[in-house]
């Protein structure tokens, strides 16, 4: 998402909705025993009011050093289900406000590549000099959080 | 018997009965079209999906059909950025988010750019 965000954020406007967690930690889970869904002494829980989802937005957006402007979906009503858009997913709007491409709902359906590819055609840019790798997937938590592999020993 | 004159006169009153239907017929149309503009384009049917019939100004205003189907107008929103992103102010200028409760709309972004909308969470 950085990448593409670099390429165009001159040309479209990326936005990130964040919307209710997909794999929360437990309700009350401490962060030393939540694993990767703590950040910072953060425990990603589902949150039961906006602020509480606000600061996780904050913290997931500090961690990943995401420069896309992020906004907080609120929980009633939600604009993510509204969107059918649990866990993740990408849409492309045009400039006359009509939705040109609705990528399918993730995680495994979502493809930031896919997205590109269309937004190339919506600005009448050629299809080629794609800046998005082929497997990349659009808010994909684990493809962006897993650490690169240990090695064994 | 007729004669080759009252011929020639049936004949050209046939021509001018035709003419003038086909003279009514298309200012019938032009008034229908003129009608349906005036009132905008008709709702199509359930499960129809043709081309998207035209609008004069880029908008999702109040009012538009929404939907999440492509073809449909995105239904808008109102929401809280974590931060006032510069990019907000790139494209909203003055009505960018100044404070953090600031809110933005969908529909202040639709018209000056195609819109990305990734949604996702942390987990």
């Amino acid at each position: 998402m950085k990448s593409l965000y670099k390429a165009y954020s001159d040309k479209a406007v990326l936005l990130l909705i964040y919307i209710r967690e997909a794999h929360p930690a437990q309700a009350g889970q401490k962060a030393e025993d939540a694993g990767w869904k703590a950040v910072e002494g953060t425990v990603f829980t589902q949150p039961k009011t906006f602020e509480e989802r606000r600061k996780l937005a904050e913290t997931a957006c500090t961690f990943w050093e995401l420069p896309i402007p992020t906004l907080v979906d609120t929980l009633e009503p939600s604009i993510g289900e509204m969107y059918q858009a649990w866990p993740n997913r990408l849409y492309l709007i045009d400039t006359e406000g009509r939705i040109v491409y609705r990528g399918m709902q993730g995680p495994q359906g979502v493809n930031v590549r896919e997205g590109e590819i269309q937004l190339r055609k919506l600005l009448g840019l050629p299809a080629g000099s794609l800046v998005t790798e082929p497997a990349r997937r659009a808010g994909d938590a684990a493809t962006e959080r897993q650490p690169a592999p240990r090695k064994r020993p | 018997m007729r004669s080759n004159r009252q011929d020639q006169t049936a004949l050209v009153a046939m021509v001018a009965v035709i003419l003038l239907a086909a003279v009514a017929q298309s200012a019938s149309s032009a008034a229908a079209r003129s009608k349906r503009e005036v009132a905008g384009p008709a709702d199509p049917p359930l499960g129809f999906r043709g081309p998207a019939p035209a609008i004069t100004s880029p908008s999702i205003a109040k009012g538009q059909k929404a939907g999440i189907a492509v073809g449909d107008y995105a239904p808008d929103f109102q929401l809280q950025p974590v931060q006032p992103y510069a990019d907000l102010k790139r494209w909203l200028g003055d009505k960018a988010p100044q404070k953090a409760e600031d809110k933005v709309m969908l529909s202040d972004f639709v018209g000056k750019a195609p819109i990305l909308l990734l949604f996702g969470s942390y987990t």
